[in-house]
């Protein structure tokens, strides 16, 4: 009993070396300040088209047309005849930003076109985002 | 001399980190929850910029392949109608009869995008070169 007990109290007395533990924690903070991108996701996920010509991609801007030819920016609805300005808005916040137009598989042709042509006038290079 | 000396003690004396690796902590834990991890593949629909309009058209333009794809996604190749999945072996039957001919895509704006990607994806895999136009009630 009193052996224990000492032992314990001897334990709790000597400071642990967090210094390693300090750099491992360091290089994470690090890496996901470097790393995160601060993306203003179109808040749903539609059912893309499948392509097998398809590359990766890595965007800055993503904008998404549902299967109603909603445009969707930053969770927020939109008809595409007023998305001009907010996609200005956005291209003026990251100027050297890629897009990505994420559209459902029954959207309208007239709409993503739409939506892309906006991007090139622009100045944005754009891509249609498959499954 | 002196200061130097009080340096050195200062630097033995141990600093309380707690505090600091508090904020350490909350904010490693701020940036993984908030990392986005993005993972998209994509494909390129852009389309050349048109020519100039002083520019004269050429004089012997190549034959082209138009498909037309309705408001109903109804596919025709050259007039013709034809199932959207027939369109290739359509297109690469009339290649045999027009050689280096270039392949228009005309869609009606009410046409699903998924109808565009597929063709387009289909040529692109064959190597073949297409345009897009979007086309309101064209013939």
């Amino acid at each position: 009993m009193a052996r224990r007990s000492r032992t314990s109290v001897t334990d709790e007395g000597t400071e642990l070396n967090m210094t390693p533990m300090l750099d491992v924690v360091f290089i994470l903070l690090i890496f996901f300040i470097v790393t995160s991108v601060f993306v203003k996701t179109p808040g749903l996920e539609p059912f893309k088209p499948e392509a097998l010509t398809d590359q990766a991609w890595n965007p800055t801007i993503l904008v998404a047309v549902d299967s109603s030819s909603n445009v969707w920016i930053d969770k927020k609805p939109y008809k595409i005849e007023e998305i001009r300005p907010i996609l200005t808005a956005l291209r003026d916040e990251t100027p050297k930003a890629n897009a990505i137009i994420q559209a459902d598989r029954d959207a309208d042709v007239g709409t993503v076109m739409g939506v892309q042509e906006l991007f090139q006038d622009l100045g944005v290079i754009t891509r249609v985002g498959t499954e | 001399m002196r200061r130097a000396r009080r340096r050195s003690n200062d630097d033995e004396a141990d600093v309380d980190m707690t505090p600091m690796l508090d904020i350490v902590f909350i904010m490693l834990i701020f940036f993984i929850v908030t990392a986005v991890f993005l993972d998209e593949t994509a494909v390129d629909l852009t389309q050349p910029p048109p020519p100039p309009e002083d520019q004269p058209p050429p004089q012997n333009p190549p034959p082209a392949i138009t498909v037309y794809v309705d408001n109903n996604n109804q596919c025709s190749v050259d007039g013709l109608r034809s199932t959207c999945g027939g369109v290739l072996a359509r297109i690469e039957r009339q290649l045999a009869d027009k050689p280096g001919a270039s392949v228009i895509l005309r869609f009606d704006p009410e046409a699903k995008h998924n109808v565009l990607v597929q063709l387009k994806d289909g040529l692109d895999g064959r190597g073949m070169a297409s345009k897009i136009e979007v086309v309101q009630r064209a013939s």
